[in-house]
């Protein structure tokens, strides 16, 4: 009679179930662990490590990419990092060696002050 | 010298919940056969069902922390296996269709098995039992087959005790009536 139920495939006797029963268990606590990958997809942490790393990765895609299109201007750097008094600063800023006369003068005026 | 009393199932989820795997091991030897006959019953299959259930005890053992203590276990448990049976058997629809459109099997097919029916008694009892509805026929077999209490079935189907013992009522009436029909028709 049992046959023509829809459990009919399932035995019942007490040595399927422990069977059964001790290989779901351990399955499941296998299986409920979490590992690496279900870390990586669930954890919020996993999620800002990424987010981190794709900005970094965005970033040295970028950065020479801007370098290339804007190169720091050579004139304004050497401007700001001219020393202060004015000979100094013509003979590091210019591109051609001042008149000597300028420097003599230049130099003489502000040696006499 | 008494025996020592069982552990109730809140304590074994608790014991679950601190990482006991022997307590978990206790609670899935209690439930193992009913989650098993139910999702045999709604899967009509024993190794989709023991695939169910080992998903819904999966299930259990992470998620046992949001389990409340103060409900029953049995209708959440039984919750999951229904859920995860119906999952599987919508994906087996799809999946039949499917093949359906690439095929042209799925015709009925002769089988060892229907074969195998063949005698008349079997027959006989095998079409009263088939006429039954869904849930009378499954409330009939797990009371009455498996020996499982009013109770319990009410807890697998998430239905009343009430409802499954109407069921019940209704199917042996339905199961009396056609096998009295069928042997008067055959003297």
């Amino acid at each position: 009679m049992a046959d023509l139920f829809d459990t009919r495939g399932v035995p019942d006797d007490q040595q399927y179930w422990d069977s059964l029963a001790q290989r779901v268990a351990s399955a499941a606590v296998v299986g409920a662990k979490p590992d690496f990958i279900d870390w990586l997809g669930n954890s919020r942490a996993s999620w800002i490590a990424a987010s981190v790393i794709a900005s970094l990765v965005f970033g040295l895609i970028v950065a020479p990419a801007r370098r290339d299109s804007a190169p720091p201007a050579p004139a304004d750097w050497q401007n700001a990092l001219a020393p202060a008094d004015d000979i100094a600063r013509e003979v590091i800023v210019s591109d051609t060696p001042p008149p000597i006369g300028r420097l003599l003068t230049r130099g003489a005026g502000e040696v006499s002050k | 010298m008494s025996e020592e009393p069982e552990p109730a199932d809140a304590a074994l989820i608790a014991a679950t919940v601190r990482g006991d795997e022997a307590a978990f091991a206790v609670l899935v030897r209690r439930y193992i056969r009913s989650a098993t006959l139910l999702a045999a019953q709604l899967l009509r299959d024993r190794t989709e069902a023991e695939d169910v259930v080992q998903e819904s005890f999966t299930i259990v053992f992470a998620k046992a922390a949001r389990f409340d203590p103060a409900r029953p276990f049995p209708p959440w448990l039984f919750a999951i296996v229904r859920r995860l049976a119906q999952k599987r058997r919508a994906r087996d629809a799809r999946r039949a269709r499917l093949l359906r459109l690439w095929t042209r099997a799925g015709e009925p097919s002769i089988t060892t098995e229907n074969a195998w029916i063949a005698t008349r008694d079997v027959e006989t009892a095998g079409r009263a039992v088939h006429a039954l509805p869904p849930m009378q026929r499954a409330c009939f077999e797990l009371v009455t087959m498996r020996g499982l209490t009013t109770a319990d079935v009410a807890a697998m189907h998430g239905i009343s005790e009430s409802t499954v013992r109407q069921h019940l009522f209704r199917a042996r009436a339905a199961l009396r009536a056609k096998l009295k029909t069928d042997e008067d028709d055959h003297g």
